[in-house]
């Protein structure tokens, strides 16, 4: 009996040992697909509250009201309480303020960050819509994070150096992305500029796209009188903003239009699902265009595309032919691989178009392998947001950049080859290229460093 | 009250009286350059001084009160907006400007500038988001900084200088962010910039073995994949953690040194392989 009852305390003492070390935090390691492979860097609690953050208990200690708080902080921190004093939380319509402690707890040494779960106890039907975008997979805002540390670059590269991708994927984890802290507006957010933070550069001009759209090019002469605390919908802004078409309504979903998935690879616009998703295009372009009209701009954009993609596949044809042939220089065994690509190790494999994961060819690859990733993140994405925005010449110019880059990767194909030809004539091998590839302070710091 | 109470009352009315009449009585101008250092070295000894060391005070030719303050009296609540610091600095600091323009600080100024009181003074979380005066001329001070001498070509941009420029770059933060926030921000920043770094020193090693063994329109072109990385991509990290861009910090820099990187090294390769066929 006093055997049994041991055995059974041990096994209870067991349990909760093993149940509380996996509830414990490990800030040491990544969350993710590859968590085990990367540690953060001391920035990501504030970009991943949720994850990574840990209280400052060095601090001041205690249990402290709204108001103790605002005494203090007016001294330490001033901007942060005008900022908020002025916000619909210090105000608000029905009830007290919603302070300090409301979101980040009222004992000092186990302060919170705030999550879109914080907001979303009291803010309920925007937090349940940004939910939702995740069945949509990506691109969305809710998925952006997971999107982002599972992505082999992300997991390969130095942590201090991928921080930077950190700053907008934290849409998913984090409110204050549009509605920035301590105000908390929903006009701010509803602005176009709210989106450009993270919405422009080289992969999603989508600034550059709006503002020189018509719907842009009004919003620039008159915007500055409309009235942005009203909802966004119809009639209440002359032109739409981005908010206004991507989050009909006020609704915090961003994901159940998206067709053509960020322009990065083929879709058939023609699909049942991708069908819907139109309907609910033209109701949003409905609100001011007869629905002929609306439905013509949509087919426009899927011919663009559809442009886009026979200009892209040449592309890829030749770097695939290349890659049969073997002339890939220098290939990917002979240049540093993912830390995570061990089962590959022995068939290591240059990565060609979206579905290789090319996202991540963006370092440690040949010249011409660059050249594509950046026909294809760089000069078709210039010519989907053009054509999606309804800025035309932007397209245009986009669809120029493509064809130029086509000319360039067919020219040094074709140098590749000739090299080729010239050696085998000779009866030469090229020269190993690993000593270049594998060795340098960066790439050896990268190794060491992930 | 007692009667000396209310003597005193009124001795300080008076004096505050007096004050203000005398402040509403300067001329508003125009005045010189001269007549402004002449009059605010006996009203504001310090701010004469600390504009004497600054790198607009030192810079030929001069940057004067005029030029952002125009030649009229009461002109500090316009000179502290932005517009007047992109008048010069938007030829010359275009990235500068852009980074500060895409970031969250900047977005927040600009659709919210005109509703400001810009009489405020440029302290104390004042204005809702900090805007160039804000942080490079905090609370008043005209020294920008120091003189800065010209860079070195050499030298490689960081993020920390020295301790006491940090120090003066970093107490802005604290208006609106924790001492943490804003130590972590620029550690991981710098780091991120080491890291860039580090990509450019490979870079120019790359680049010194192109220049033993290439001709010379191999050299060209390492020499401008090398200088674009210093010149361009690596400055614009620094910017990206200075002002806020992500963009800057990424697509602008470390993915693009990446770019130049490897490019370098298709440079090398190549010639070596060239070479082996046909010795130049």
């Amino acid at each position: 009996m006093r055997i049994w009852h041991t055995t059974i305390t041990l096994i209870a003492l067991l349990i909760t040992i093993t149940g509380a070390s996996a509830q414990a935090k490990e800030p040491q390691k990544g969350v993710g697909l590859y968590g085990d492979k990367w540690q953060p860097d001391p920035m990501h609690e504030y970009w991943d509250p949720e994850n990574y953050h840990t209280p400052q208990k060095k601090l001041v200690e205690g249990n402290f009201t709204n108001i103790e708080c605002i005494e203090c902080h007016t001294g330490t921190t001033p901007g942060i309480v005008k900022d908020w004093q002025k916000s619909r939380h210090a105000t608000p319509k029905k009830g007290g303020p919603v302070g300090c402690d409301s979101c980040h707890g009222s004992d000092h040494q186990t302060l919170i960050f705030p999550t879109p779960t914080t907001c979303g106890s009291c803010h309920k039907s925007q937090h349940n819509s940004f939910l939702d975008e995740r069945r949509f997979g990506f691109p969305s805002h809710a998925l952006a994070m997971e999107r982002a540390v599972d992505a082999p670059h992300f997991v390969d590269k130095p942590k201090a150096e991928v921080l930077s991708c950190l700053q907008c994927h934290s849409v998913a984890t984090k409110c204050d992305s549009c509605h920035t802290r301590h105000r908390f507006s929903a006009a701010e957010a509803r602005r176009p500029e709210a989106c450009i933070t993270c919405h422009s550069g080289p992969p999603h001009p989508d600034d550059e796209a709006y503002f020189a759209s018509a719907h842009g090019k009004l919003y620039l002469a008159q915007g500055e009188s409309w009235d942005f605390s009203k909802p966004l919908t119809k009639g209440n802004y002359k032109a739409p903003t981005c908010a206004y078409c991507h989050m009909r309504n006020g609704k915090h979903q961003v994901a159940d239009k998206s067709i053509h998935k960020f322009g990065i690879r083929e879709v058939n616009p023609a699909t049942g699902e991708n069908r819907i998703k139109r309907k609910r295009w033209l109701a949003v372009c409905n609100d001011c265009h007869p629905t002929d009209k609306a439905q013509a701009w949509l087919k426009g954009l899927d011919q663009e595309r559809q442009k886009a993609w026979e200009k892209l596949y040449k592309a890829e044809r030749v770097l695939k032919d290349l890659r049969s042939d073997d002339l890939i220089y220098p290939s990917a065994q002979q240049r540093p691989d993912y830390p995570m690509d061990w089962i590959k190790k022995s068939w290591a494999k240059e990565r060609i178009g979206f579905y290789e994961g090319q996202a991540s060819a963006l370092y440690n690859v040949s010249p011409l392998e660059r050249d594509y990733f950046e026909m294809w993140y760089f000069d078709n994405l210039h010519a989907y947001k053009g054509a999606a925005h309804g800025a035309a010449d932007m397209s245009k110019q986009g669809h120029k950049k493509m064809d130029k880059a086509l000319q360039n990767i067919n020219k040094r194909a074709q140098e590749i080859r000739k090299l080729h030809n010239q050696e085998n004539k000779s009866g030469l091998t090229p020269a190993d290229p690993s000593p270049i590839w594998l060795k340098g302070e960066y790439t050896r710091f990268n190794k060491d460093n992930n | 009250m007692g009667p000396s109470l209310l003597f005193v009352n009124i001795l300080i009315a008076f004096a505050m009286m007096i004050n203000t009449l005398w402040a509403d009585d300067i001329e508003p101008g125009p005045f010189t350059q001269q007549q402004c250092v002449a009059c605010h070295k006996v009203s504001h000894p310090q701010l004469v001084e600390d504009w004497h060391k600054s790198s607009h005070a030192n810079v030929k030719p001069a940057v004067g009160c005029h030029d952002c303050h125009s030649n009229k009296h009461g002109n500090s609540p316009s000179s502290r907006q932005n517009s007047t610091c992109i008048r010069c600095h938007g030829s010359f600091n275009k990235e500068a400007i852009k980074s500060y323009e895409l970031s969250k600080h900047g977005i927040i100024s600009k659709i919210e500038a005109r509703q400001w009181d810009w009489s405020q003074p440029l302290a104390d979380g004042n204005y809702r988001s900090p805007t160039c005066a804000y942080c490079h001329l905090h609370d008043g001070d005209h020294t920008m900084g120091g003189k800065k001498t010209e860079l070195d070509p050499g030298i490689e941009p960081t993020i920390v200088e020295s301790e006491s420029a940090m120090e003066r770059r970093i107490s802005p933060c604290y208006d609106c962010h924790s001492p943490r926030f804003a130590a972590t921000w620029f550690k991981s920043g710098e780091a991120m910039v080491a890291i860039g770094r580090m990509k450019y020193r490979e870079g120019a090693e790359v680049a010194k073995k192109i220049e033993q063994l290439g001709r010379k329109r191999d050299i060209n072109k390492a020499d401008s994949l090398l200088t674009a990385m210093k010149k361009k991509h690596l400055q614009n990290i620094r910017l990206g953690i200075f002002h806020q861009s992500p963009d800057h910090q990424w697509w602008h820099g470390q993915p693009a040194l990446d770019g130049d990187l490897l490019r370098l090294k298709g440079v090398l390769g190549d010639l070596k392989r060239e070479k082996q066929i046909d010795p130049w």
